[in-house]
């Protein structure tokens, strides 16, 4: 019996683990999207209102429910803009790659320092590579997001069976 | 005869199975490859008591 219990507890949680890495993948095109959402919404505020960049972020990051832009605009209190990405993106729990980490901040730099019109083309070709990398983000989901969740399942079955 | 080794065995050989054809129409070949290699250890690992008892009886047996 308590073999059994043990068998069903190996198997569930590498079968929790496969579903967790899956699930990463799935949250990180989701986190993309919304950055790219929420970089439109910036683009407009930008453009349009005479905030300056922290009620701007503050107001984007309310709007699209993305704890990011406010943790940044919160930082911007005591430190300059890529500063406070750059302490934020450390911080933050949201799914993103390194690579994706470093787009945003590489896009923070040109934030609040040039001119509203260069600010809004940084805008526009950050959100170019956000997309190409939202796209590659989604092939990957697709092409491995059913191999971890079946692996995970397999490879707990392979433990119990060698361990009992 | 123990049977449980030839259940053990043949599930390993099953999951080792599964696993190298998901891995290999994910595009993982080498993983695939290696995940072969693995069970395969695992299986000789499991069956080393067993082989050593082999070798003994054919050593009676002949003599040796």
């Amino acid at each position: 019996m308590i073999k059994f219990f043990g068998a069903v507890l190996i198997i569930l949680s590498f079968g929790i683990w496969g579903v967790s890495k899956s699930e990463k993948l799935k949250k990180r095109c989701d986190s993309l999207l919304l950055i790219i959402s929420s970089l439109n919404l910036l683009e407009n505020e930008i453009a349009f209102s005479e905030k300056d960049i922290a009620s701007a972020l503050l107001s984007v990051g309310n709007m699209e429910n993305l704890p990011l832009f406010v943790t940044v605009s919160e930082n911007l209190k005591n430190s300059s803009v890529s500063e406070a990405f750059s302490l934020a993106l450390k911080n933050s729990d949201i799914c993103l790659s390194k690579s994706d980490r470093e787009l945003i901040f590489e896009f923070s730099k040109s934030l609040g320092s040039l001119g509203k019109e260069l600010q809004i083309g940084s805008i526009h070709h950050t959100k170019e590579l956000l997309t190409s990398a939202r796209v590659s983000a989604c092939e990957e989901y697709g092409k491995y997001g059913r191999l971890y969740r079946s692996m995970g399942i397999l490879l707990g079955f392979l433990v119990a069976i060698i361990l009992i | 005869m123990n049977v449980d080794l030839i259940f053990k065995v043949a599930g390993v050989g099953i999951v080792v199975a599964v696993l190298n054809q998901l891995l290999i129409r994910s595009g993982r070949e080498e993983q695939a490859l290696l995940t072969t290699i693995a069970g395969l250890i695992v299986v000789l690992y499991v069956l080393t008591s067993e082989i050593g008892g082999l070798f003994e009886s054919i050593k009676q047996i002949f003599d040796l």
